[in-house]
């Protein structure tokens, strides 16, 4: 049973960004199965590095939508998303850190920060465009 | 000659084939999905949106004209995928230089992280425009290079500093007409104080980074080597890359400077003090110019002489240029107010010598002489007046020579 699972109500109406939250979706789990499994340390970081880098671009495309949009609570949702951006590079220090502890704490947070951004800013976004 | 092939190539210099230029920025459609940054940022208008060209989810796609683009880098820069902390693919960004490629950079930073010592650790970043200072390399001092301070994304910083591949870096960018680019030192600022994306990570220890925009830093980076040095468990809170400090000695140092002005100034406007006429007083000025004559008369070259001379120097008179000084006397009522030997001016000593002397002296009738020697005579005069003029109070009366004359005037 994967983490997290793809839901219609989470589509936000762009198809790239639909798009995006789907294959964090699936970066996500696939971390979720690697820290269950075998956690090489190295391989997690890398699929780590990946989703930062990933989220990175994911937030610099929302910003741009919503500044096109004239999105009015544009400056709070850019602070969240650098909020975010500085916790999963806390989280990537931890593990290098820590991989065992790193790696529990990983579980935990991944999943409730993803469906933060889910439920609050991107639906508030949806209905904003 | 020379000169000839010099204009020639002028001349031609528009037709000739444009020096080679780097490789343009390329676009990585794998890894862009449209987010404009590089666009907002590229100071040469090089980068523009179009409908994407791929069967992707994404609606548009970056497009480099080769014709704008002058390889600086700063689209790198502004990259959310240009990130050195991917390692599970290949590091290829959304946009990124052909031939100074982020991954080229990461292996860089990564190669001069392995070999630096100590616990002052600091690496070096330049640019195109940096000065020259590779002789700053040591076993703690490592340098890379990128094409436009900018070029470099953000999260190099973070990544060099949180795996500890240095323990501070120091930016050593151009300054002014040494650049080669526009807007690299003021997108970096920006983007390092987190007033443009992508932002420096608040989590990063500010202290260990420091920015230099032109010269050779020597001081600053001897500074900011004490200042990471005593970082690391220190209970001390330094201040922020010393500016506050350095920004408050200025203001003292700046008054005391306008105070001196002012005490300047107002020292000239009350110094020397300008004498004006007294009352019943009149002036009379000594102004004219007049060329002594030649030490050497002039001499006929005979035709052997001549002969010697290469052709275009043959001239039949050879005649010296140096001029005899003048000599000047001037005397009022038997006394004698001025007596002077002018030299001849200009280097080679065959100007003309010039007077300018200005005496105040009482009105009424006075009796005026003035005598000139310019053949260098012992006794008596080449040239003499004598006059009685009468001043009325304040009247200005100047003694000339006419030279068509040859004879002194007073009027």
């Amino acid at each position: 049973m994967p983490l997290l699972q793809w839901k219609p109500s989470y589509s936000v109406g762009i198809p790239a960004v639909d798009f995006e939250h789907r294959e964090m979706i699936g970066m996500i789990n696939g971390l979720y199965g690697q820290l269950e499994n075998e956690p090489d340390a190295s391989a997690v970081a890398a699929v780590l590095g990946e989703i930062h880098a990933q989220i990175s671009a994911h937030f610099a495309l929302e910003e741009r939508l919503m500044r096109e949009a004239g999105y009015g609570e544009y400056a709070e949702h850019k602070g969240s998303h650098e909020e975010l951006l500085e916790q999963i590079r806390d989280l990537m220090d931890s593990h290098a850190d820590d991989p065992q502890a790193g790696g529990a704490l990983l579980q935990r947070s991944l999943s409730d920060w993803f469906g933060l951004h889910f439920s609050t800013f991107d639906t508030r976004l949806h209905r904003a465009l | 000659m020379l000169l000839a092939g010099f204009s020639l190539l002028l001349f031609l210099a528009p037709w000739l084939p444009p020096a080679a230029k780097p490789p343009v920025a390329r676009v990585d459609l794998e890894n862009c999905n449209g987010c404009e940054r590089c666009v907002d940022d590229c100071p040469y208008g090089a980068v523009m949106m179009q409908p994407r060209s791929d069967s992707s989810s994404y609606a548009q796609e970056a497009v480099v004209d080769p014709s704008l683009c002058v390889s600086c880098g700063i689209c790198v820069g502004a990259c959310p995928t240009a990130t050195p902390f991917r390692q599970a693919t290949a590091l290829s960004p959304g946009i990124d230089l052909p031939d100074l490629s982020t991954a080229m950079l990461r292996a860089e930073v990564e190669a001069a992280g392995a070999i630096l010592s100590g616990s002052d650790r600091v690496m070096i970043f330049t640019c195109t425009g940096s000065a020259p200072m590779r002789e700053l390399a040591d076993a703690s001092t490592a340098l890379v290079a990128v094409r436009c301070m900018a070029h470099l994304p953000p999260s190099f910083l973070d990544y060099i500093l949180s795996r500890e591949l240095a323990d501070g870096v120091f930016l050593a960018g151009c300054q002014g007409s040494d650049c080669e680019y526009r807007l690299g030192a003021e997108w970096t600022r920006q983007r390092i104080g987190r007033q443009r994306d992508p932002h420096l990570r608040q989590r990063i220890d500010r202290r260990r980074i420091a920015l230099a925009w032109g010269g050779k830093p020597v001081h600053a980076l001897a500074a900011f080597r004490r200042q990471i040095s005593s970082l690391p468990g220190a209970a001390m809170e330094l201040m922020p890359h010393g500016g506050n400090l350095r920004r408050l000695s200025r203001l003292p140092l700046q008054a005391i400077f306008y105070g001196l002005f002012a005490v300047a100034a107002s020292v000239f406007a009350a110094w020397p003090v300008f004498e004006l006429l007294q009352p019943g007083q009149a002036v009379i000025s000594l102004t004219f110019s007049h060329a002594g004559q030649r030490l050497k008369e002039c001499r006929r070259l005979d035709q052997a002489e001549l002969d010697k001379l290469p052709p275009n120097m043959r001239k039949p008179m050879d005649c010296q240029r140096e001029r005899r000084p003048v000599e000047l006397v001037f005397r009022l009522d038997g006394e004698i107010l001025y007596q002077a030997s002018l030299p001849p001016s200009g280097v080679w000593e065959d100007g003309e010598s010039t007077v300018y002397a200005r005496f105040p002296v009482n009105s009424g009738d006075h009796q005026l002489f003035i005598g000139m020697n310019d053949s260098g005579r012992e006794t008596g005069f080449d040239y003499q007046h004598q006059a009685v003029i009468s001043l009325a109070p304040e009247q200005n009366v100047v003694v000339e020579f006419d030279h068509e004359r040859q004879t002194f005037v007073v009027r």
